[in-house]
């Protein structure tokens, strides 16, 4: 503050976004070009208010403070600052005369940095009397006609930038913030720079992984967040700010997935390449850019909800509730742990999944039944005399022993095949739980150097917290990953499985691989019409085989010396594959 | 290493004797793998000591 001055100033600044505020002519450039006025005045600057805010609104924090500052100030101030009439408001004359009022009303004068506000004049002053009208601004209709440009500016401005964005958008380019899983990039096409989205190496394969999961239709959703979060997801970090939008005070995001996000998340087809969204008046366009996977995953993954249809013209269409045989799906809690069976049979008259529920009688005792009436005469059978007619067709089922080799074909491939995968999946979990420790040793340092009780709590809880996640992450983590000799391991599994298909299909505690495996053994599923006549229609990897039907532990005889025999055949190589290594190395 | 086709025409060669149609033989191959890959899960599952 300079002594000499005796008249005081304020400053008023404003810009219409956050990032205007760092870039274009910020807060910065405009103070330091009102202090240099106030210096040609000789003021001091008593105070100074700057915002990033809309300027066609007449409310606005900052403004709000200055003119309720104006009304009571603690000093004399002379002179209110802008940079340019367009940074007090942008609503119009209307606008700009009430604040000028309000300035004048309390003997503050009005100055811009390009001097367009001239002071009023007196038109009496060579008389020496001054009235009310005699008092004249010669810069009136120069400020008038000012705001009300500001005003059109800013129609012009947004006219031409918005409208380019939404031209841009229903071409398929990308506006905007990126998509959580991509990162903006600029293209040049045709000598002009064009906005895409190119997958972001470090987030992409959550977003991948998530889909790929649910779309192999092997997980429910709690067990997908659950694989995701040890792979160590985390929702993107967002800045939270003041309300005059200058100052940082807090994040948001940086939590781990929940079941409504990824529900959120599933149903976007930006991720398959096609955008819908308002601009596009909610239709898909076909992105400019590739998306993280096709577009048979994303629709597998959504199971209809949102389906993508793509034509031969090139256009899609987006359909709800999508089936392929063009019903309306109608979503019910499948999974009711009392009646496991419910969805494997189909009722004989309508050839729906059976009903089921447990009404209670007079005695308030529940009488558990799977029943159907849909459209049909009521149909209804105990609960215990179903299930146990189901129980039998499935104890009547015998692989066939023939299509052994087969399968050990199948078997190994498949083994080739998921064990890269696991060993990725396992990869990101370690490196999960190893930031995970990381996180808590500098926790456990900082608790050891702190006296406070208050910041000591906070440790432990963070502490806690973090053990919480890492205990999380490392359930999820496959045991020891896959190694290779494992492949006999898995061999012998698969053995035991064989041997015992039968308890893997009747086991209800697992009703997951349960879900997986009866499809496959029927190549319809059964009604219980067929379940009571024994014809339902079976897959003939699983048909009836009379004499072994008879006495199915020569079943399981056969499948355990066929079995064995790959084994030693197995030892062999791996004997064979040692005593090559060993060869090589000697060489 | 075997592909996916290979293994595929091994198991061909293998189920030559059922005289299966194309369409048969491509169903019983792609239930031999769904198979197979309920296998893999679950002796995933049994090794982190989970379900099963």
């Amino acid at each position: 503050m300079n002594a000499k001055f005796t008249k005081n100033s304020i400053i008023y600044c404003r810009v219409s976004t956050p990032k205007q505020a760092q870039e274009g002519e910020s807060l910065d450039v405009q103070e330091r070009i009102c202090r240099g006025i106030a210096l040609i005045k000789e003021s001091n600057v008593f105070r100074l208010w700057a915002e990033p805010f809309s300027g066609s609104d007449m409310k606005r924090p900052e403004l709000d403070v200055m003119l309720k500052f104006i009304k009571n100030p603690s000093v004399t101030i002379d002179y209110l600052i802008v940079r340019d009439i367009d940074r007090l408001t942008r609503g119009g004359a209307g606008d700009y005369q009430i604040i000028k009022a309000e300035c004048e009303k309390y003997g503050v004068t009005l100055i811009d940095s390009y001097g367009l506000i001239q002071p009023q004049v007196n038109t009496l002053a060579h008389t020496g009397f001054e009235y009310k009208w005699s008092k004249f601004s010669p810069s009136g209709t120069a400020e008038t006609i000012k705001a009300e440009e500001a005003k059109n500016e800013k129609t012009t401005i947004l006219t031409r930038l918005i409208g380019t964005e939404i031209l841009m958008t229903k071409e398929g380019w990308h506006i905007g913030r990126p998509d959580d899983g991509f990162k903006n990039e600029k293209i040049v096409i045709d000598g002009k720079r064009k906005p895409i989205e190119v997958p972001d190496p470090e987030r992409a394969p959550y977003y991948i992984e998530m889909f790929r999961l649910r779309a192999s239709g092997k997980y429910d959703d709690q067990e997908v967040v659950d694989k995701i979060n040890a792979m160590g997801f985390k929702t993107r970090e967002f800045n939270l700010w003041d309300k005059s939008h200058t100052k940082i005070i807090g994040k948001r995001g940086g939590i781990p997935l929940s079941i409504k996000q990824l529900q959120r998340v599933i149903l976007k087809p930006i991720y398959c390449g096609y955008k819908c969204e308002k601009w596009t008046d909610y239709k898909p366009v076909k992105a400019k850019f590739d998306g993280l996977f096709s577009v048979e995953l994303f629709n597998k993954a959504n199971n209809g909800k949102v389906f993508i249809k793509e034509n031969k013209s090139g256009n899609a269409d987006i359909l709800h509730n999508y089936s392929a045989n063009g019903k309306v799906i109608k979503r019910r809690n499948k999974r009711n742990p009392l009646f496991p069976d419910k969805e494997f049979v189909l009722c004989p008259y309508c050839k729906k999944e059976m009903l089921a529920s447990s009404p209670s009688g007079k005695s308030k005792k529940g009488f558990p039944a799977y029943h159907c009436a849909r459209g049909h005469k009521h149909i209804g059978i105990n609960k215990k005399t179903f299930e146990g007619n189901f129980e039998n067709t499935i104890r009547g089922l015998n692989f066939d022993t023939g299509m052994l080799e087969a399968l050990k074909i199948a078997i190994v491939d498949t083994y080739n095949t998921r064990k890269e995968q696991v060993a990725h999946c396992k990869e990101k979990v370690v490196d999960n739980v190893i930031s995970i420790e990381q996180k808590q040793a500098d926790i456990f340092e900082a608790l050891k150097k702190t006296n406070s009780s208050l910041l000591r709590k906070k440790f432990e809880d963070e502490y806690e917290e973090l053990e919480k996640e890492k205990i999380k992450a490392e359930e999820q983590e496959p045991q020891n990953g896959i190694n290779q000799y494992d492949i006999k391991n898995f061999f012998n599994y698969a053995k035991y499985l064989m041997e015992h298909f039968e308890e893997l299909l009747l086991n209800k505690e697992n009703q997951p691989v349960r879900r997986r495996l009866i499809p496959l053994v029927f190549d319809e599923l059964p009604t219980y019409d067929d379940i009571l006549n024994g014809t339902p229609k079976i897959c003939f990897i699983f048909g009836k085989n009379k004499e072994l039907a008879l006495a199915s532990s020569l079943n399981v005889v056969h499948i355990r010396n066929s079995w064995n025999q790959l084994i030693i055949e197995l030892n062999e190589w791996a004997v064979f594959r040692k005593q090559e290594m060993c060869a090589g190395n000697m060489a | 290493m075997l592909t996916k086709k290979d293994s595929e025409e091994k198991i061909k060669i293998t189920l030559k004797d059922y005289g299966l149609s194309e369409e048969q033989m491509k169903k019983t191959i792609d239930t031999l793998y769904q198979l197979a890959d309920v296998f893999f899960d679950v002796w995933l599952e049994s090794k982190s000591n989970k379900k099963i």
